[in-house]
């Protein structure tokens, strides 16, 4: 195990937490493969919420995402902008006398197009994968490119030219399908989204769930 | 293979609403097409580079996209500093729908041939 030594100045507009919480944030990306061209931004012009934007991310998956908003409980949204090569978390300042909650994200599924393909998708598959492109479709408003790779136990599903994604959608569609969808990776590089599609006659080797546990104080 | 691809080619109303946004007091102002709404229902603009933004500005760019038959949203982000509009194609409403004329007609001549039976019994 590598051991990662990061050291930032506390940023003038943040509180010790909030300075933390980026260090942290820094650990967590700076690990990954591929880091060393990243940068960071961070705007905390604003009384109540601040925003740390990583610039040229490497790859990560949908998991290391999800770490990071785990590390801290105000945060507000996280956002992927795969056109700009951009992460994007937004959280609300550190006060002591004011607790959030997380909003639940919530957003329409959109009807597929007719003029869309799915003939390289088996009819077993059909409905997985285009309830899977419908929620896409639903989070966004504008359109995008989208592929569809079939391989022997799965396809590959290649999303390109699409508007800044918000996580929480993303991570709710995967917990949607989640005996369908077994990974979801962020190419940056690339600028693509990759999520992998089972195939309804292969066998199950993980179903993707959530625990929810509540801490007793 | 391609399930579906999204059309860049930007269309011949989104350029001349480009080409109309000048903005004397914005010089540096950028504005570029970034793509179609699903099903063909408008475009995006985004705009870069805005120092000032007035309640003029953004009437004067309604106007512009009004004046091509389209209604319009504008979204500021003061944190990027980029302005989004979206550009919608107004949905086809007929004034009077048909089904609605007939019905009424057949009202009006049920109510018409009422009044006559009671009159034709007195």
């Amino acid at each position: 195990m590598s051991k990662i030594g990061i050291t930032m100045k506390r940023h003038k507009g943040l509180s010790d937490q909030d300075s933390r919480f980026v260090e942290e944030v820094c650990k967590v990306v700076s690990s990954l493969d591929g880091a060393s061209s990243m940068k960071l931004k961070i705007v905390s012009r604003f009384p109540t919420k601040f925003s740390l934007t990583v610039l040229n991310p490497p790859v990560m998956t949908l998991d290391d995402v999800n770490q990071i908003s785990m590390m801290n409980d105000r945060i507000l949204s996280i956002s992927v902008d795969l056109n700009d090569s951009a992460l994007t978390i937004e959280a609300s300042k550190y006060r002591e006398d004011i607790k959030r909650k997380r909003k639940r994200v919530a957003y329409d599924e959109y009807d597929i197009p007719d003029d869309y393909d799915f003939s390289m998708v088996d009819k077993m598959d059909d409905k997985h994968v285009r309830g899977i492109l419908r929620n896409l479709l639903g989070m966004t408003s504008m359109e995008f490119s989208s592929t569809i790779k079939p391989d022997a136990e799965s396809y590959t599903l290649d999303i390109e030219d699409i508007e800044t994604l918000n996580v929480m959608y993303i991570i709710e569609v995967v917990e949607k399908y989640r005996a369908f969808v077994t990974s979801t990776v962020f190419n940056f590089a690339k600028k693509k989204m990759v999520m992998k599609v089972r195939r309804n006659d292969t066998p199950i080797q993980q179903i993707r769930v959530r625990k929810k546990l509540k801490l007793i104080r | 293979m391609s399930v579906h691809r999204a059309n860049t080619t930007k269309s011949t109303i989104a350029d001349s609403i480009i080409d109309e946004m000048n903005d004397e007091y914005n010089p540096d102002m950028e504005v570029s097409f970034r793509g179609y709404k699903h099903g063909g229902k408008g475009f995006r603009l985004q705009v870069l580079n805005v120092e000032t933004i007035t309640d003029y500005t953004l009437s004067l760019w309604k106007t512009i996209i009004a004046s091509k038959g389209l209604t319009s949203e504008i979204n500021t982000n003061m944190v990027n500093g980029k302005i989004d509009i979206d550009c919608r194609v107004q949905p086809v409403t007929r004034k009077c729908p048909l089904g609605r004329t007939f019905y009424s007609l057949v009202y009006l001549s049920i109510f018409v041939g009422s009044l006559y039976t009671l009159w034709h019994r007195q």
